[in-house]
């Protein structure tokens, strides 16, 4: 054995994956060779030091922290696949022999196949951030393109289908917030410990997307979960899950800019009577009340504990609460440019009405922002001729 | 080792399983992100991410490949992922700023430098190796549950071993040679 023979078997040494022969011939150099016995000194004390670091743990659950989040989340399963296979194997039984059944046999074996490949865990899953997404496992938020995030649930995607952002929630997702707005550098400050984490932006990016389209949806219920996959199930998603929303850096694409008043602040008071959740019928009508244009002043909760501002951010525009030291505690979903927003208080909770115009239609939509909770819903939207 | 009960369970649609699940790999997932990202903060986000994907993508699993395998891709794809986004911002920020080559400077620091700890030196560490170090150290791999974890050839995982071995063993050696001489 050479001395670089010897260093490669003093390391699988340390691994435990030497043969008795191979350790014996090790030894053998070592005998004669007090440099590699100093090398092997050294590289034995690393192992063991490398062996010794902190066990650590988390400082709390992460688990019980995300308990509410997971409440709310669809659990997706493969029973539906399973009861398709099931259904094409009994079929298979019962016709024994028939040519019908050589038939439905191959038809099985490809199904099978094609089931077998969409649910491959473990094909090409690899460290490059590329081939990992394309190999669909593991797909990763922050690089996927925007249609195959439609196509993919997420996290943040099945929240969202499942209702209100839950009450509770402790904090944002932290992907949420990093992948938007493309990328961290980009992020403003964030009001959860100074790392550009915005709360979870992503889903109501969707909602003021669907909103457009949909203007019909009652309130608090998903309008369009199944939309994207609903027509062939198992070629997209075999196991049924909800179609993921964009992730919130195509946000601005989704919401198309409106050319009809481009970028016009046109923040209008709105005097709905408080805690209404009745569709919003006078909408863009200026009326007095607690409301103001607050596109041009923050507004003061009646506490004085928070200020809400529609903020521009690039071409989005968004709600944002800050504290009485004027940090950014809540970011509201993006919200389209030309879309006129109108804020008032509830207590500790701010309403506010987007509506945007859009080929001679007007959708209005009503959020409310718990600020207990740190998280907005939409409360009720309606079409307007 | 997870019971494979509780994983079948939990792809059935049980939740108590799945959340059990969760709760038993928490631990294993949060010291890979520790050790990779080097802070709590990152490795406690990286870790609500990782336990969210394996509740989204549990389905997916087969058992052909082992749990604990693919729950350790899970979370080392997501290391990675955050830390390529946070370098290339620290790249965007150099062209910027007046740091013309921000990588030849941090090779100078770590020739001069002196390293204070095993830990401090593993960060410092390319970031593959690191992830091979950790997966040796940190969650008892062999080199064939490293190379499936991170989806290299096993002759690769073999050689980021050892050669990080042999960077930290330079790296540690001049730290004691520092500390004798200081």
């Amino acid at each position: 054995m050479s001395c670089d023979e010897v260093m490669d078997a003093m390391n699988r040494e340390l691994d435990g994956d030497l043969t008795a022969e191979e350790r014996q011939r090790m030894q053998h150099h070592l005998l004669n060779c007090p440099r590699c016995v100093l090398l092997y000194e050294r590289l034995r004390r690393l192992s063991s030091q490398l062996e010794s670091l902190p066990k650590v743990q988390p400082p709390y659950s992460v688990v019980d922290a995300l308990l509410p989040r997971l409440e709310q989340m669809p659990l997706p399963t493969a029973r539906k696949v399973r009861r398709r296979r099931m259904a094409w194997r009994r079929l298979i039984l019962w016709t024994g022999g028939s040519v019908a059944v050589a038939l439905l046999g191959v038809m099985a074996v490809v199904a099978e196949i094609h089931e077998g490949q969409l649910s491959a865990p473990q094909d090409g899953v690899v460290l490059e951030t590329e081939r990992a997404d394309q190999a669909g496992e593991v797909p990763r938020s922050g690089a996927a393109s925007p249609l195959a995030s439609a196509l993919r649930p997420s996290p943040e995607g099945l929240r969202e289908q499942s209702g209100d952002p839950p009450s509770g929630r402790a904090e944002p997702s932290p992907r949420a917030g990093r992948t938007e707005g493309g990328g961290s550098a980009l992020q403003a400050a964030s009001p959860f410990g100074g790392r550009g984490t915005a709360p979870s932006s992503a889903p109501e990016a969707k909602s003021t997307h669907e909103a457009s389209r949909t203007p019909t949806s009652t309130p608090d219920v998903p309008s369009v979960p199944e939309a994207p996959t609903s027509e062939a199930p198992v070629d997209h998603e075999p196991n049924g899950e909800p179609p993921a929303p964009p992730p919130s850096d195509h946000a601005t694409a989704l919401v198309p800019p409106q050319q009809e008043e481009s970028g016009a602040e046109r923040a209008v008071a709105l005097g709905g009577p408080a805690g209404s959740e009745r569709p919003v019928a006078n909408a863009g009508i200026p009326q007095g009340g607690k409301a103001k244009d607050v596109s041009k002043a923050p507004l003061p909760s009646p506490d004085g504990q928070w200020q809400a501002a529609v903020v521009g951010e690039g071409k989005a525009r968004r709600v944002i609460v800050y504290d009485a030291k004027g940090a950014v505690r809540f970011r509201g979903h993006a919200l389209s440019p030309i879309a006129r927003v109108t804020l008032q208080w509830e207590g500790n909770a701010l309403v506010y009405d987007v509506v945007t115009a859009q080929n001679g239609r007007e959708t209005a939509e009503r959020w409310r922002v718990d600020m207990a909770a740190m998280a907005e819903a939409r409360l009720t939207q309606s079409p307007r001729p | 080792m997870v019971d494979p009960r509780l994983i079948r369970d939990a792809q059935a649609g049980n939740r108590e399983a799945m959340i059990e699940l969760l709760r038993q790999i928490e631990t294993p997932v949060y010291r890979t992100a520790y050790y990779l990202l080097g802070n709590e903060q990152d490795a406690l986000d990286v870790t609500q991410e990782a336990l969210l994907r394996v509740f989204t993508k549990l389905h997916t699993y087969q058992e052909k490949a082992h749990f604990h395998t693919w729950v350790q891709r899970i979370v080392t794809n997501l290391c990675i992922d955050l830390y390529r986004r946070r370098s290339d911002s620290v790249m965007f920020e150099a062209c910027d700023g007046s740091l013309p080559d921000r990588i030849s400077v941090e090779e100078e620091v770590e020739r001069l430098d002196l390293v204070a700890d095993v830990k401090e030196a593993i960060n410092r560490l390319p970031l593959h190796q690191r992830a091979v170090v950790i997966l040796r150290y940190l969650q008892d791999f062999s080199y064939q549950e490293i190379a499936d974890a991170l989806n290299l050839p096993l002759n690769t995982v073999k050689s980021h071993l050892f050669r990080a071995r042999q960077q930290l063993k330079v790296w540690l050696q001049d730290h004691v040679k520092g500390g004798v001489r200081g």
